[in-house]
């Protein structure tokens, strides 16, 4: 006997698949149908997330203002970016972005630096920010979020294999041979490192010799002595080691904790001194942390150069 | 018995049909139960479920783990006829300064707060103020967790918040 059961079988097929459907649409809709009012636009890659507080869009008419919050999912520091596109690929002239209710700043190729993020799970993973632009004429962007190699100096100060972080948080070159040129207003300085928030250079070029003047400033003996190893060096210590702060000419530097003066000696080593012998006098600047790098590697032929603002 | 080719072949497929069918009711009876583990009240026509059936103990964590966290779902509903304002307070079952101080929190993964910064209320901290309209639903997605560098003393501590509801006149 041959058995076909063909017309049961459609009939109990087609009656196990509409029970199936029906009870994956309920239960489908108990368990995610809360979820559809609250719409957010992210962005969500391997190593970031990105929250908006509204769709990644923005214009220069009525939606100029945005919050967004950046996640580092990296184990390492990332640098971030929002990267503004003109949606027409209109040439964008005059649009100007506040970031964080600082003033405003001009957008330069649609970029605006955001900053690092510090590793994941670490202090620092997270930040948010309010981003709003404006201009006279209609623009309107696309919004994305970007990891990017940061050309703020004190960036790139931070990442070089030459500088280390002591004890009070600041970024110091260290060593013998060390790459920290920088031409800035037709000087070379070195960099000496990002003290208190700031970047710290030596001028290359000394105003000669004589005594020691209180209203000039000098580097100072812990810029010395924190520029031979990884770590603040002995004064005893400083004759058998090397830096790149040590020089044939014997030049000025001041304890600023005990205001007491000493000289840096290539044969000598560092040793205390009295004010008024003529000594090599070298002038310190400062500049804030604010400056871009246009060009440059920081080596003796080709010193870094940098630009104000973004 | 000659069973056909043909019959065989219909046997497999009703057998997958039925394995099919018994996946479904269980992803049903697990979607179904999830559902009915939130916490669901209303007063005076706001409906108001509480989803924390994904929330840990409270650990010590950067801001970016605590932000990856599953946290609480709270979605409110007016069905009242008018327009409703309204605050939703997070109360702590500890009032302990100390262990308050360490606690941050976040809204919608996208504002991270100290708990203790935010406005008081109701013997609690708002995490959240706003006007509904009638018919409309809001939903907000909470998450806290302890400062990193909170000391072993705060950790242990295993707070606790209750959701409140003030509506506003």
């Amino acid at each position: 006997m041959v058995i076909v059961m063909s017309k049961k079988f459609y009939i109990l097929l087609v009656s196990i698949m509409l029970v199936s459907v029906v009870l994956l649409g309920f239960s489908y809709s108990k368990e995610s149908g809360k979820n559809d009012d609250n719409f957010i636009a992210e962005i969500n890659k391997v190593n970031y997330r990105v929250v908006f507080s509204s769709d990644k869009k923005l214009n220069t008419v009525d939606n100029s203002k945005m919050e967004i919050g950046i996640i580092n999912k990296d184990q390492k520091i990332n640098n971030f970016a929002l990267v503004l596109s003109e949606v027409d690929n209109k040439n964008v002239e005059n649009v100007y972005y506040s970031l964080d209710g600082e003033p405003n700043q001009l957008l330069v190729n649609g970029i605006i630096d955001l900053g690092e993020l510090a590793p994941y799970g670490e202090n620092g993973d997270f930040a948010f920010h309010t981003i709003e632009i404006s201009s006279t004429s209609n623009y309107k962007f696309n919004i994305d979020v970007q990891t990017i190699e940061s050309k703020l100096l004190s960036n790139v100060i931070k990442r070089s294999e030459q500088v280390y972080r002591d004890d009070k948080g600041n970024e110091r070159y260290y060593g013998e041979i060390v790459d920290n040129y920088l031409r800035y207003n037709n000087h070379l300085y070195r960099i000496i490192g990002l003290i208190d928030g700031k970047i710290k250079l030596l001028d290359t070029v000394d105003m000669g010799l004589g005594i020691y003047n209180s209203s000039d400033e000098y580097p100072t003996l812990e810029d010395y002595l924190s520029s031979f190893d990884n770590k603040l060096l002995n004064i005893e210590d400083t004759l058998n080691r090397k830096s790149w702060m040590t020089e044939k000419r014997d030049y000025w530097l001041t304890d600023i904790t005990t205001g007491n003066v000493y000289y840096a000696s290539d044969t000598d080593g560092v040793l205390a001194i009295g004010k008024y012998v003529d000594l090599y006098r070298r002038e310190v600047v400062y500049l804030e942390d604010n400056y871009y790098l246009s060009n440059g590697d920081g080596t003796i032929n080709n010193p870094y150069e940098v630009t104000y603002g973004s | 018995m000659v069973v056909s080719k043909q019959l065989k072949k219909q046997i497999i497929i009703e057998i997958l049909a039925l394995i099919f069918l018994i996946a479904v009711l269980i992803y049903a009876f697990f979607a179904i139960k999830k559902n009915e583990e939130s916490k669901i009240t209303n007063l005076d026509g706001m409906v108001v479920v509480v989803d924390d059936t994904n929330v840990d103990k409270i650990k010590g964590l950067s801001d970016g783990e605590g932000l990856s966290l599953d946290g609480t779902t709270y979605t409110i509903t007016n069905n009242n006829k008018n327009k409703v304002n309204y605050k939703i307070v997070l109360v702590p079952n500890v009032h302990d300064e100390k262990v308050l101080k360490q606690v941050r929190i976040s809204t919608d993964d996208l504002y991270v707060e100290n708990l203790i910064d935010l406005e008081r209320l109701s013997g609690g901290y708002v995490i959240a103020s706003s006007t509904l309209d009638s018919g409309f639903t809001d939903m907000y997605l909470i998450k806290y967790w302890y400062k990193l560098d909170s000391d072993q003393e705060v950790l242990d501590e295993d707070i606790d918040f209750e959701y409140r509801l003030v509506k506003e006149s």
